[in-house]
């Protein structure tokens, strides 16, 4: 039967601890994503998809 | 929004708006939704959020420009991300030529506040990701944050993935040692980390 020691309470509580730092973060890009996107991010982003459909139309005709 | 393991993933998990992607505009919209990811790495970079939109901006147009150097197959995201990352650095290695003695420019520049909801609902984690250097900010950004993996943070930032993987966690246990919430027997470790790489404004300076 495997022991617990001291050493990995404390490495699984800092494991623990650490998802709570990526969580934490996770609320900073929830914040980005709620907010309004200007429009010149979106044209240029739409511009960016248009380009990259036409390359694959040019690669694969068929 | 759905969180969902991304492809050839080892950290974490991506976003991704289901509903834009599976929609009938998915074609369109699939770059559209990576825009809020773009302005979170973004924001690793630059405090003032006008200053990431302008950033977003010139990664998109750069982008648009470099097309044909695109290898499909290679994930958008990351290829967005790796060029953000150096269109910053070119900007930061220009501005340092152009006035040597000012090398912290944009530490040096007025800082407006973030947004308020940003403000707002990330104040203490966001004051503990601006005091960490910067090389050890973007790793946390990029996995902690975004969920992008080892291999790919390390392709983003030019370095092995066991750098990647010490910068993640010297950079988590930081941001906990400064939220007050590390346990006492990591706090050393990293506390004599801190005080040797933390470059003194923060922010900006390039390894």
């Amino acid at each position: 039967m495997a022991t617990m020691s001291p050493d990995d309470d404390e490495v699984r509580m800092d494991a623990q601890q650490e998802a709570g730092v990526d969580e934490r973060l996770g609320t900073l890009l929830d914040a980005i994503e709620g907010e309004r996107v200007p429009e010149r991010l979106l044209k240029l982003a739409e511009m960016l998809q248009d380009e990259l459909s036409l390359r694959r139309q040019r690669r694969r005709p068929n | 929004m759905k969180r969902i393991p991304a492809k050839g993933q080892s950290a974490g998990v991506i976003d991704v708006n289901v509903n834009e992607i599976d929609g009938q505009n998915g074609e369109v919209d699939s770059v559209v939704a990576l825009i809020p990811a773009l302005r979170a790495f973004a924001r690793s970079f630059c405090r003032n959020p006008n200053d990431a939109d302008d950033l977003v901006q010139e990664t998109l147009v750069k982008a648009i420009a470099n097309i044909d150097k695109y290898e499909e197959g290679t994930r958008l995201k990351s290829w967005l991300f790796t060029i953000m990352r150096n269109t910053f650095y070119t900007r930061i290695r220009v501005a340092k030529r152009e006035a040597p003695g000012d090398a912290d420019c944009v530490a040096s520049q007025p800082i407006v506040l973030a947004t308020q909801e940003w403000t707002l609902r990330g104040q203490e984690v966001e004051a503990a990701i601006e005091r960490l250097s910067p090389s050890h900010r973007e790793v946390l950004v990029l996995i902690g944050m975004q969920g992008v993996s080892y291999e790919e943070a390390a392709e983003i930032c030019g370095c092995a993935i066991g750098t990647v993987k010490s910068r993640l966690n010297r950079a988590r246990g930081a941001v906990l040692e400064m939220l007050g919430e590390r346990s006492a027997g990591a706090l050393v470790e990293s506390s004599e980390w801190l005080a040797g790489e933390a470059s003194p404004s923060g922010r900006v300076s390039p390894r």
